[in-house]
């Protein structure tokens, strides 16, 4: 992805600001790329319809696949 | 190096097991053995970050003692072993291969080195790892990168870099290395040798530093599924400490290692494992579909499945991991970000910048995922792929993209918490291993054992180790 796509430097600062994190210009011009790519990944994650899908943040070990 | 030397280090688990049980052998003198081909050859692959000798040597011969008087404790008995260094071990310093934990020294044993210890196993040190089980082979984070015993010019994939290298290397008979995406199978792949990711709640997480909750599993990495099999019945089963942990009970998993795959049912989701995608090496491919013909000449009966949420798993796996990551290592980010190594920091950072709704809905596509893999699983047995979409690449070719620009063919299994073992099944034209990997049910560790070791029994890669 070209430079001059995806998020905007100043607004990739923003979100790492709100993140408590103080990074210098350098760092967030080299986090861009890495950002790009997994905001495009995410946007797939989005397409999907899961109505009204339950989330299980915790996991558990003990599921059954016949059930 | 002598050749008792080489012989004694090459010996399988299974095999010093017996010697060590009807006294044949010392554990003194294997150990020793271990700790002097550690000196001979870890200067080049850097893959131990911590060698214990004076105390590996103790606990041998108190492992001597032992069996001498008749209190044999079973086949890790005065084995010698070493674990990735994110593995508490009391008074034994942890570091996770980052200046951040440079001088951790835990006061309390993980529930598995605990475990392995009550085994009679032998302590012979700690393994190098890519940083907080993350990142890459990033020579920033201030420790030593292990190399690949194969070609030293490649990685020897990670997480657990150095339990591949030493296991491959015989310079342990068989490590525990962890995973959240494919941190146990990627090595156990890029070495050549054998690696289980447990199914989630089987194996204790408590004492291992964690990188993400709700993916992590701890497996054992070994040169054969037998051996395998031995470290798994040490450390699995019901922990009070972890709070995944399944009280499920514990088969015996050596009584699983029947060589005949008759019966069993393995699925292929060609659609994504074996893409027309650019990003997935065509010679990868061709070793693998040759080892899925061969499990059918044993006598499996192989299947094409379609699992259609698996193209969301690339997506979701990150940024679950990634969150997870951010929450534990916030305070140290935001506080002394310089002790991170630089391919950490801007990963662990990249989890900062997801929304909760993406986290949410991560887990969200993950409950699909799971659920499709469980229908699957009604119709076969197995699932089997290549374990990793590409040979190792070599460390001038890695960099903190690298992971994330090629399709992961093990995360997916971290999501479902399925087991999944990885298993050699052959070399690149270049001589770079390449491995075959096996998922199954849940807590059905004894099918994917049985279907490795039958391959393994017929293939034999076990009898070519690499040229160091």
């Amino acid at each position: 992805m070209p430079e001059s796509e995806g998020i905007a430097v100043e607004q990739l600062r923003g979100l790492a600001e709100r993140a408590g994190l103080m990074m210098k210009h350098d760092e967030v011009v080299a986090l861009k790329p890495m950002f790009d790519h997994y905001a495009k990944q995410i946007k797939l994650l989005f397409e999907i319809d899961l109505d009204a899908e339950d989330m299980a943040v915790v996991y558990s070990p003990n599921w059954d696949p016949q059930a | 190096m002598t050749q008792t030397q080489t012989e004694l280090c090459y010996l399988t688990i299974r095999e010093a097991g017996r010697l060590l049980q009807s006294r044949k052998l010392s554990p003194v003198e294997l150990t020793r053995a271990f700790l002097q081909r550690i000196e001979q050859l870890d200067g080049t692959l850097q893959s131990y970050i911590t060698v214990l000798g004076e105390r590996a040597l103790s606990e041998a011969r108190h492992a001597e003692a032992e069996i001498l008087r008749g209190d044999y404790r079973g086949p890790l008995h005065g084995v010698p072993i070493a674990l990735k260094d994110l593995y508490d071990t009391q008074g034994i310093r942890t570091t996770a291969s980052s200046r951040v934990m440079a001088n951790r020294v835990p006061a309390e044993d993980a529930t598995t080195t605990a475990r392995l210890a009550a085994a009679g196993s032998i302590l012979l040190g700690k393994l190098a790892m890519h940083e907080f089980a993350l990142g890459g082979p990033d020579p920033t984070c201030g420790f030593p990168l292990a190399r690949n015993p194969w070609n030293l010019g490649h990685i020897p994939g990670g997480s657990s870099s150095g339990s591949g290298a030493a296991v491959a290397a015989g310079l342990c008979m068989g490590s525990l290395g962890s995973c959240t995406g494919g941190s146990i199978r990627g090595p156990a792949s890029y070495c050549s040798i054998v690696g289980l990711k447990p199914t989630y709640g089987r194996v204790s997480r408590y004492g291992v530093v964690p990188l993400s909750w709700t993916l992590d599993h701890c497996g054992p990495m070994t040169w054969t599924v037998e051996d395998t099999a031995i470290m798994l019945q040490a450390i699995a089963g019901y922990d009070p400490k972890d709070p995944t942990s399944s009280r499920a009970p514990v088969p015996d998993y050596a009584a699983s290692l029947i060589e005949d795959v008759h019966g069993l049912t393995v699925g292929v989701p060609r659609h994504f494992f074996f893409a027309d995608d650019p990003n997935i090496s065509p010679e990868t491919l061709a070793v693998v579909e040759t080892a899925l013909k061969k499990l059918q000449d044993l006598g499996a009966q192989v299947v094409e499945v379609k699992i259609p949420s698996l193209r969301y798993a690339g997506a979701a796996q990150p940024v679950i991991m990634l969150s997870e990551a951010f929450t534990y290592h916030a305070r140290n980010l935001r506080s002394k970000p310089e002790e991170f190594g630089d391919m950490v920091r801007a990963r662990f950072r990249t989890g900062a910048l997801f929304s909760s709704a993406e986290y949410v809905q991560a887990q969200r596509v993950r409950n699909v995922i799971k659920r499709e893999f469980a229908n699957v699983l009604q119709r076969v047995d197995l699932i089997a792929s290549p374990t990793m979409s590409n040979p190792p690449p070599e460390f001038k070719h890695v960099d903190v993209m690298t992971t994330a620009r090629v399709p992961s063919f093990t995360g997916p299994y971290n999501l479902t918490g399925m087991p999944a073992i990885s298993v050699p099944c052959g070399f690149t034209a270049k001589g770079l291993p390449i491995g075959l990997q096996l998922a199954g049910k849940p807590f059905d560790e004894p099918t994917v054992l049985r279907a490795a070791y039958t391959f393994q029994q017929h293939v034999r890669l076990f009898e070519k180790r690499p040229p160091v």
